[in-house]
């Protein structure tokens, strides 16, 4: 029995496995920006942007898996960022609870897609982290105007880090980016938005 | 015996103190005239890795340390706190990269106002990395029940290579570029005890740096 134990616990450590768990509570600052008290917003989430929580089965597998737990941050820093532009912005649980006219403008907000790269994959010595979002835009009838693609990337050297502190920062560094890249959109493109839910 | 132990330690003790030997080497280039004054303040940026730059955070961190020290005469707001400020306007993907893409973003009222409240007359964007050229020498080390020690020898060039850019945010214009490269070699000798005399290329660049913006902005 006693050898038997002993041959597994050795089995286990020769093989090298271990079990990353990180989990995701980052913010953002808010925009810098002018923001519009006239148009009523509702903003929905898909449940990947709610509570996400990544597998490293949906990559290719290394010796090392991942659990990455972003709990609602992605939604915290959406609505930070929709807050930031409209005055008068609601949540909604899904696109079918909002009424007709009840709104002047939808924003449907899902993650299309995480990836990362380790240095263990890549040989070198940085975490680089990409997250992509698609974002629907709808008017007051519920009639699709927009379609955005907002992109997120992010990148730590391992350097001095300790434990999972260089991947977190990768990972806080993409959300940083998705938010950047989401507020210049819609800095540019509020005026065309503001033409069509006129 | 006991003579042969004060030996080792007078050694080692040498070799502790002294430190690996590094070149330095500072260029200033002036494009315009320019003045500050008490209360004005200037922000140090470093340039996008989206750009392929790779100056590392430790070095603005140092460099940002540094000039808040060693002069009164400015204000340094910290680059974290400036672009939390201007989120997003100062990121790695969307901070001006040129100084013609400046107008551009001084021409939002809301940023411009912000720069005129917080006073901030100069932004100096920083580029550069610390690299190591080459490497060689083995080291190798091993413990057993009698004790532990290490025999060997190894060495390491680096090059840490920085430049800073100073535009004036009311001029829109790139007042001056300084830099700094310093070239040092590193040593690991090991006898029982492994014994780093380090060239700091990195620290040192990061002071002849914030010295040459110091500089630069007393004249």
């Amino acid at each position: 029995m006693n050898t038997k134990l002993i041959l597994s616990i050795f089995i286990v450590v020769l093989s090298g496995c271990t079990s990353q768990q990180i989990t995701i509570s980052s913010s953002i600052p808010v925009p810098l920006v002018v923001s519009n008290s006239d148009l009523r917003v509702t903003s929905y989430f898909s449940a990947n942007v709610t509570d996400y929580q990544f597998l490293s089965d949906d990559l290719e597998k290394t010796n090392n898996s991942w659990q990455i737990n972003f709990q609602d941050t992605q939604k915290s820093i959406f609505t930070i960022i929709v807050n930031s532009f409209f005055d008068n912005n609601d949540i909604s649980d899904n696109f079918d609870n909002i009424p007709e006219n009840s709104t002047d403008l939808i924003m449907g907000i899902t993650l299309e897609s995480f990836e990362f790269l380790t240095p263990q994959i890549t040989s070198n010595s940085k975490y680089s982290v990409w997250m992509k979002y698609k974002i629907n835009i709808y008017d007051q009838k519920k009639d699709l105007i927009q379609n955005w693609s907002i992109t997120g990337y992010g990148e730590q050297l391992t350097g001095s880090f300790e434990g999972n502190d260089a991947i977190l920062n990768a990972i806080n560094i993409a959300l940083r980016d998705v938010g950047a890249n989401l507020t210049i959109k819609l800095e540019n493109d509020m005026q065309e938005l503001l033409e069509l839910v006129k | 015996m006991i003579v042969l132990n004060k030996n080792l330690i007078i050694v080692f003790t040498a070799l502790f103190f002294i430190s690996a030997c590094s070149t330095t080497r500072i260029d200033e280039e002036v494009n315009a005239a320019y003045s500050i004054k008490e209360g004005d303040s200037i922000v140090l940026l470093s340039d996008s890795y989206h750009t392929g730059n790779k100056t590392e955070n430790d070095f603005m961190d140092c460099l940002n340390k540094s000039l808040l020290k060693k002069q009164n005469q400015f204000n340094i707001i910290s680059t974290n706190k400036f672009q939390d400020i201007f989120y997003p306007w100062f990121e790695p993907s969307t901070a001006p990269q040129k100084i013609d893409d400046l107008p551009k973003l001084l021409n939002k009222e809301i940023i411009k106002n912000k720069f005129d409240q917080l006073q901030i007359k100069y932004l100096i964007k920083i580029t550069g990395e610390t690299k190591t050229n080459a490497s060689s020498g083995a080291l190798s080390c091993a413990a057993g029940p009698g004790g532990a020690g290490c025999f060997g020898f190894a060495w390491w060039d680096d090059t840490s290579s920085y430049e800073a850019s100073i535009w004036d945010l009311s001029q829109e214009t790139s007042i001056g570029n300084l830099s700094a490269s310093v070239s040092g070699t590193s040593v690991i000798p090991a006898i029982v005890i492994p014994i780093p005399i380090l060239a700091r290329t990195q620290s040192n660049a990061c002071v002849g740096l914030s010295d040459q913006i110091g500089d630069f902005f007393s004249k």
